[in-house]
């Protein structure tokens, strides 16, 4: 977790770093193109390495966390030269944009769940969170994971009812 | 099995078309593109996302009701004389058409941006959006056969359909010969008294191998596509939640929120016919559409608050029933960017017609400033 949380700062301040250097550096656009090749290459190889990771376990492993999927370097090409003209007419949108920091992370896929039917799925989730706080505390950081993945899982109303029931002791899950 | 390993590129096989309906030279995604691009507050797409997206819920305590707000969208329609000419480019030169639809030159892009802010209505900045060609993928009129497919699982529907069409032509084709030909050589002029017991060995260990032959034949590919559409094989990116009313689609994306109250949520209702601009697609167009991120993995989620729903896109080769009280799960992986159009498929009441999804695949940058957008 602590690992691959660092690597993804990283790579996230690697990309801000080269958005700085875009916008500074406009005259010359070789450069930029250059150096943002072997970035990628080095964002290239935890990717690869999370995909040899996520194969290896056969049991339900709860700690996975998805990553982007790697498109071609071909696509890549394409991308970098649509996204640097973006860049380069939209200085003040870099630095809005910048502020919030958005992952592409969800709630990964449970085998204890394999099937189209994710009702009980969502269930588990907002029981494993609870149980959690109810272990550790609230507010423990341990517990932030187990609720981001029933709220990825499960529909608003669905809380609010669950939520509901709990103030009111009528929950009838194992809490 | 080779299905799901030889996609092919249809952005090219789209342009090269000859003899195209209006709806598939529609400018609708590139206009829904730039304005993304654009992002911040001071945005046109800005201001209406502001008060068309609205969340469950305003603040901690509060409990409010669902908003659902139906503002349009302008899109950009095709005149008579700019499609007639970008037919005749689409003709020589798709290749060029191809790539001048995805990169823009910098003083186009700037002068969309001036004119956004400056003056919202459409007749004015129509003269200066790019004439490209985006990928729009609804049926043409009467179209028979399928959508152009956008997921590596469309394409090995469409793949495995030909493969069973073929057997299905010859099969049909013998039949009917055998047929046909008991009827001619057994008609009662032939034959005044018919034959009580008729048996031949050989023949019967004939039909009865081949078509089990023929079956296997079927059943390899039909099962290693069936079980490569299976959901646990790779962990989803983005979660989205589609919830089924009568009758509209409400859609949670809920991976970018800390509490359970502030969930990016919104309704999507489709646009009545009489609001529609130039070069929307009647029945089809929403007020909010589903943006994801192309080349992703996506897990959907699809569930019911009353009655049974179906949420289908056929350029996708999704399909999945929402059930109220149950989460069914599908995962799809868009290969390209574009607009993709689907309807409800489970027979809903009175408005089932009239409840489409729309589902806008952007880049992962866009995609980005477009929750940055919602979420703040």
């Amino acid at each position: 977790m602590a690992e691959t949380a660092v690597d993804k700062s990283q790579s996230l301040a690697e990309e801000y770093y080269v958005k700085d250097k875009q916008t500074a550096v406009v005259e010359k656009p070789v450069e930029v193109k250059e150096v943002e090749n072997p970035e990628e290459a080095a964002s290239e190889e935890p990717v690869a390495e999370k995909t040899v990771e996520e194969t290896t376990p056969v049991a339900p492993a709860v700690a996975q966390e998805s990553s982007e999927v790697t498109p071609p370097p071909a696509e890549e090409s394409t991308e970098e030269q649509s996204s640097g003209n973006v860049e380069e007419n939209s200085g003040n949108e870099d630095a809005a944009e910048e502020t919030p920091e958005i992952k592409l992370e969800t709630a990964p896929a449970d085998f204890r769940f394999p099937t189209t039917n994710q009702t009980r799925h969502c269930f588990t989730r907002y029981v494993e969170y609870h149980r959690c706080v109810a272990a550790k505390g609230e507010g423990a950081p341990e517990c932030d994971k187990f609720a981001k993945y029933y709220r990825s899982l499960c529909p608003g109303e669905w809380i609010d009812r669950w939520n509901e029931q709990r103030e009111n002791g009528t929950f009838p899950g194992p809490l | 099995m080779g299905l799901l390993s030889c996609f092919r590129s249809t952005v090219l096989r789209k342009c090269s078309k000859g003899s195209s309906g209006m709806s598939r030279f529609l400018y609708t995604n590139n206009f829904q593109r730039n304005l993304i691009s654009s992002g911040g507050n001071e945005s046109y797409y800005g201001y209406f996302n502001r008060r068309s997206y609205t969340s469950l819920y305003m603040g901690t305590g509060t409990v409010g009701g669902i908003t659902s707000a139906r503002i349009r969208v302008p899109n950009v329609g095709c005149e008579g004389f700019m499609c007639s000419s970008h037919l005749s480019i689409t003709q020589r030169n798709s290749r060029l058409i191809h790539s001048t639809s995805k990169i823009v030159p910098n003083s186009e892009i700037q002068n969309i941006t001036t004119e956004m802010v400056k003056t919202p209505e459409v007749s004015r900045w129509m003269d200066q959006v790019i004439p490209t060609i985006a990928p729009c993928d609804a049926a043409e009129p009467w179209q028979l056969g399928f959508q152009d497919a956008a997921t590596p699982i469309m394409q090995g529907i469409i793949d495995l359909h030909h493969d069973i069409f073929f057997f299905v032509i010859q099969i049909g084709v013998f039949v009917s010969w055998v047929l046909l030909r008991a009827l001619w050589h057994f008609r009662s002029k032939m034959n005044p008294i018919p034959q009580r017991i008729v048996h031949g060995t050989t023949i019967e260990i004939l039909w009865t191998i081949f078509p089990s032959v023929i079956l296997m034949f079927i059943a390899i590919p039909s099962f290693a596509l069936l079980y490569s559409m299976d959901d646990i094989v790779v962990d989803p990116a983005i979660t989205i939640k589609a919830i089924g009313h009568q009758w509209y689609w409400t859609y949670e994306y809920s991976d970018y929120n800390n509490s359970d109250e502030q969930s990016l949520a919104f309704d999507s209702y489709m646009i009545p016919e009489d609001d529609l601009e130039l070069g929307q697609l009647r029945l089809l167009e929403v007020d909010n559409r589903v943006v994801v991120p192309a080349k992703t993995h996506l897990r959907v989620i699809i569930t019911s608050a009353d009655v049974l729903h179906s949420w289908a896109v056929p350029s996708l080769g999704v399909k999945c029933d929402a059930v109220p009280g149950r989460l069914n799960q599908i995962s799809t992986f868009i290969q390209r960017e574009g607009v993709y159009y689907g309807q409800c498929s489970e027979i809903c009441g009175t408005n089932h017609a009239f409840m489409p999804i729309v589902i806008e695949a952007v880049s992962t940058k866009d995609y980005g400033s477009w929750v940055s957008s919602q979420v703040n």
